[in-house]
């Protein structure tokens, strides 16, 4: 298992209670200028603690209309959301029904469907497949017809964190060994995983909209890489930890999760894809798995 | 690791697009400026065109007459002057003719001098000066030059230096001939950390020569004279060593620091600053246990250590806490049992009642809050971006103890009460009796581990009584007494509690009840309480023991150097010392 939430953590994590954001505030020493970032356009989706327990939220990429999507039983957690590619429907893992699952649900919040067992799901670019994880595998569903299959080699013990290429040819994710995690990328109807990278504890892989860069990251910050391994670039350099990217829709900024070690705290931020200083996106419980539309 | 830098990227394009015999004619773009247009965070390498015979100055740094950018991916640059490896946070001087590098440090508006980082050998000389330099990476994020050393025509040495875009860090990888890195910095104290214990704060009366080998594992700090920076050093083979410098003439201050290269492994070295960064105050003898205000204000939100020194490395390490705005911070004190506190900003100090004769405080950051900028970096934060983990992962495994199948009492019960509160308790209860089960072994294990310092405690207490009878005048024989003593004190108070294993055991069923009874959370918020002090005493004694078989393990290095009538004593102790450290017991399954 790679560092993405899990399970155990996930119930275990009890936030304070209350919404408190804001927008435009950096957490910089008083002599650096606040930076100011255009094009904070669309929505971004979360998972939060500040209700009590894990739920799916979404705030604009403004900052503003933070609002809650789910709700549910005290022993109810959601995580992972991730929209489809049309921005109509949101992913997410739940533990609906007493076991983990994939679930789905309209984008403004309302009735949720169970789609399978598994966590950590994201859409194909067609929206006719997704690709997931059970048992430490990745598996791709096709969503019509209910098949599956897995795509992750049968002797790769802990696969995690699928990502799909913009022309959906291709998928990433994250591999655990004993020496620690790596990047592959690997054809969707699996074969041959190709390795990207696998030093400083790299995964969470995402794609930026236009294929040629890897969004990833290492223990501590967050990273860029061609999906042939070269040009391997930090991202992020402040200190604490940042996790879990994922990277706007135009492609100009990344939103991440900020921590001030490895156990949290998380508090969402935005950066620029071309480096410099964050500006603070939320504030309160813990805010973690944002994807952005 | 590159980084993005867009500027870079379009004045290296204007560079290759003109060529080189364009250049002439065509003005060259001013470095300042596009240092400018890049923002405020960046990564350069810079030509100053002339090899300067003297250092350079903040206000040269500022200027860059005649500098020049080397442009992004050119690693077959040849220098026709010095090397210097700019970003936002320091400046690598790589000057030819010079010992190493000169490290400045970004302090508001100027880059200014800060420490001397070199090749040295075993015995701490410089491997002579700089005779070449060579580009190894030189990407927008990240940039790499190395440094071949020599007094001949050739290098006999070399050592590369890379810096990374925002990052406060030198990092210095061993090439080929270097036996150490030394640091030099002039400084007030030597710290070394202890996350779960006490810290060991080094001034320069406690080095006994010139030279005295360090009982630090993977890092340690040098607070620089003036309160303004600190330098951290990190290291990540337990095979590399430490050794402290200081100067002969008197008054004797500490100049730096040696690291060892073993396993060809690469030294980091992070240059903090700010205004304030670290504070020193005495405290009057008169003051003992009593409140004091200190005259300084932290630059900065972060967790803030206070060391209580008196007549010995050995200090008495608390953390500061928070008083509620408006709060008498003598009441805060008494209940939280603390000897250092914040009230309204100011910071507060009350000595220790354990501690005999308060000499001084020594106040610095070493791991960052929720309220730390996020460009201030605390000594955790370059542990965790060197070594890749943070402190309490790094404690734990030192001491062989991996943190999933082998949970501390901690952890444990904050995650059945987590169970609890959250309505899962009668669910979770075999994956609840499988957590108590795994806390035992961790309880045993650490356990095992504290008798085994205990054991070795006693007998260098033993043995140094028999030898300090006859020789009084051998000092390091004195002070491993003194220390071994010290531990066997520590760890009695340990064991005076009962035996650790059982009561975890005990403490295990009284869980099970307590999650059966009708208000499992009440039942079992004493119970955890519990655990959690067993944790904190377990964790406690084994940084202690810790911290203890390594100053004996130095003195014993020293004492094989300085007498040679206690070699084969020292020689046992350093043995038997260095298994210890080095061999954690196997858990028992």
């Amino acid at each position: 298992m790679t560092r993405r939430i899990v399970w155990r953590e996930m119930v275990c994590a009890l936030g304070i209670v209350g919404v408190c954001f804001v927008c435009a505030v950096t957490g910089l020493a008083q002599n650096t200028a606040p930076p100011v970032l255009e094009d904070l356009e669309g929505r971004i989706v979360f998972a939060s603690d500040r209700s009590g327990q894990w739920r799916i939220w979404e705030i604009d990429a403004n900052g503003e209309n933070l609002q809650q999507l789910t709700q549910g039983d005290e022993e109810v957690h959601d995580v992972d959301p991730s929209f489809s590619p049309d921005g109509t429907k949101i992913l997410y893992s739940s533990t609906r029904g007493g076991s983990t699952g994939i679930w789905t649900m309209p984008a403004e919040g309302g009735e949720a469907t169970r789609v399978c067992d598994g966590d950590q799901a994201a859409w194909a670019p067609d929206g006719n497949a997704i690709a997931f994880r059970r048992e430490n595998k990745i598996w791709v569903r096709d969503l019509a017809a209910g098949t599956e299959r897995v795509v992750s080699p049968a002797d790769w013990p802990t696969c995690s964190g699928p990502a799909w290429s913009p022309d959906g040819k291709t998928i990433a994710f994250a591999a655990r060994w004993d020496a620690g995690n790596g990047i592959y990328t690997i054809p969707r109807d699996g074969g041959e995983p190709v390795k990207v990278y696998d030093k400083k504890g790299a995964c969470e892989p995402c794609y930026t909209p236009d294929g040629k860069q890897l969004i990833y990251e290492t223990e501590t910050n967050i990273c860029s890489v061609m999906p042939d391994g070269t040009k391997n670039r930090m991202v992020t350099f402040q200190a604490g930890v940042q996790r879990y990217a994922r990277v706007s829709p135009n492609g100009k900024h990344i939103v991440y999760c900020q921590g001030i070690s490895e156990r949290g705290p998380w508090e969402l931020y935005v950066v620029s894809i071309a480096g410099g200083y964050p500006v603070r996106l939320t504030e309160g419980g813990s805010d973690m798995n944002p994807d952005w539309k | 690791m590159d980084v993005i830098k867009p500027a870079a990227l379009l004045t290296a394009s204007l560079l290759l697009l003109i060529g080189p015999g364009a250049m002439a004619q065509t003005p060259v773009p001013d470095v300042n400026e596009t240092i400018a247009a890049s923002g405020a965070l960046f990564t350069y390498l810079l030509d100053t065109g002339t090899p300067s015979p003297t250092s350079y100055t903040s206000e040269s740094i500022r200027e860059k007459t005649g500098w020049t950018l080397v442009a992004e991916d050119d690693t077959a640059h040849q220098f026709q002057g010095d090397a210097i490896l700019l970003n936002d946070s320091v400046a690598v001087v790589l000057r030819k003719g010079s010992s190493g590098a000169d490290i400045y440090a970004k302090a508001a508006d100027t880059y200014a001098p800060r420490a001397h980082l070199e090749a040295v050998d075993a015995k701490g000389q410089p491997s002579g000066t700089i005779l070449e330099l060579r580009v190894e990476e030189n990407s927008p994020a990240s940039v790499m030059v190395a440094c071949g050393f020599g007094s001949g025509p050739n290098a006999v040495s070399t050592l590369a230096f890379r810096i990374s875009t925002g990052q406060i860090v030198v990092e210095v990888q061993p090439r080929q001939g270097a036996a150490a890195l030394g640091v030099r910095l002039d400084s007030e104290f030597l710290v070394i950390p202890d996350f779960f214990a006490d810290d060991l704060v080094y001034t320069p009366d406690d080095l006994m020569t010139l030279r005295s080998g360090l009982p630090a594992e993977n890092f340690l700090m040098l607070l620089a004279s003036g309160g303004d920076a600190i330098a951290t050093c990190v290291w990540p083979s337990r095979e590399q060593h430490a050794v402290a410098i200081r100067t002969e003439a008197k008054p004797v201050r500490i100049v730096g620091a040696d690291i060892s290269f073993e396993r060809n492994a690469s030294v980091w070295v992070a240059f903090h600053e700010a205004k304030a960064l670290w504070h020193r105050q005495p405290l009057p003898a008169s003051a003992e246990a009593q409140p004091q205000a200190l005259a300084w204000t932290p630059p900065f939100p972060a967790r803030w250590r206070a060391d209580f020194r008196t007549d010995s490395e050995a200090a008495l390490s608390q953390s500061f806490v928070e008083n509620s705005p408006g709060s008498d911070p003598d009441a805060g004190v008494q209940a939280a049992a603390q000897s250092c506190w914040f009230a309204e900003g100011q910071a507060h100090v009350r000595p220790l009642d354990t501690l005999k004769a308060p000499a001084e405080v020594i106040v610095y950051p070493i791991d960052r809050t929720q309220g730390t900028p996020l460009n201030v970096f605390c000594l955790v934060d370059i542990m965790r971006g060197t070594l890749g983990f943070g402190a309490c992962q790094y404690v734990l495994d030192l001491e062989g103890l991996d943190a999933q199948s082998s949970p501390t009492p901690a952890l444990v019960m904050e995650w059945i009460e987590k169970q609890v509160k959250a309505g899962r308790a009668a669910k979770s209860q075999d994956k609840i009796a499988q957590r108590l089960e795994q806390m035992c072994g961790h309880v045993e294990h650490a356990d095992k581990r504290i008798r085994a310092y205990q054991e070795f405690a006693r007998a260098i207490a033993q043995e140094t009584g028999t030898r300090s009878d006859s020789s009084s005048d051998a000092t390091s024989v004195a002070r491993i007494g003194v220390i071994a003593q010290e531990l066997l004190d520590e760890v009695n108070a340990y064991t005076q509690r009962g035996s650790a294993p059982d009561l975890a055991r005990k403490e295990m069923e009284s869980v099970m009840q307590a999650l059966g009874s009708p208000q499992p959370a009440d039942a079992l918020a004493p119970v955890s309480k519990r655990l959690h002090l067993l944790g904190e005493a377990q964790d406690r004694a084994l940084s202690k023991g810790r911290m203890a078989v390594r100053r004996i393990d130095q003195h014993a290095l020293d004492l094989l150097n300085e007498d040679a009538k206690f070699s084969a004593f020292a020689q046992t102790a350093h043995e038997r010392a260095s298994r210890l450290l080095r061999e954690p017991p196997e858990r028992s399954e």
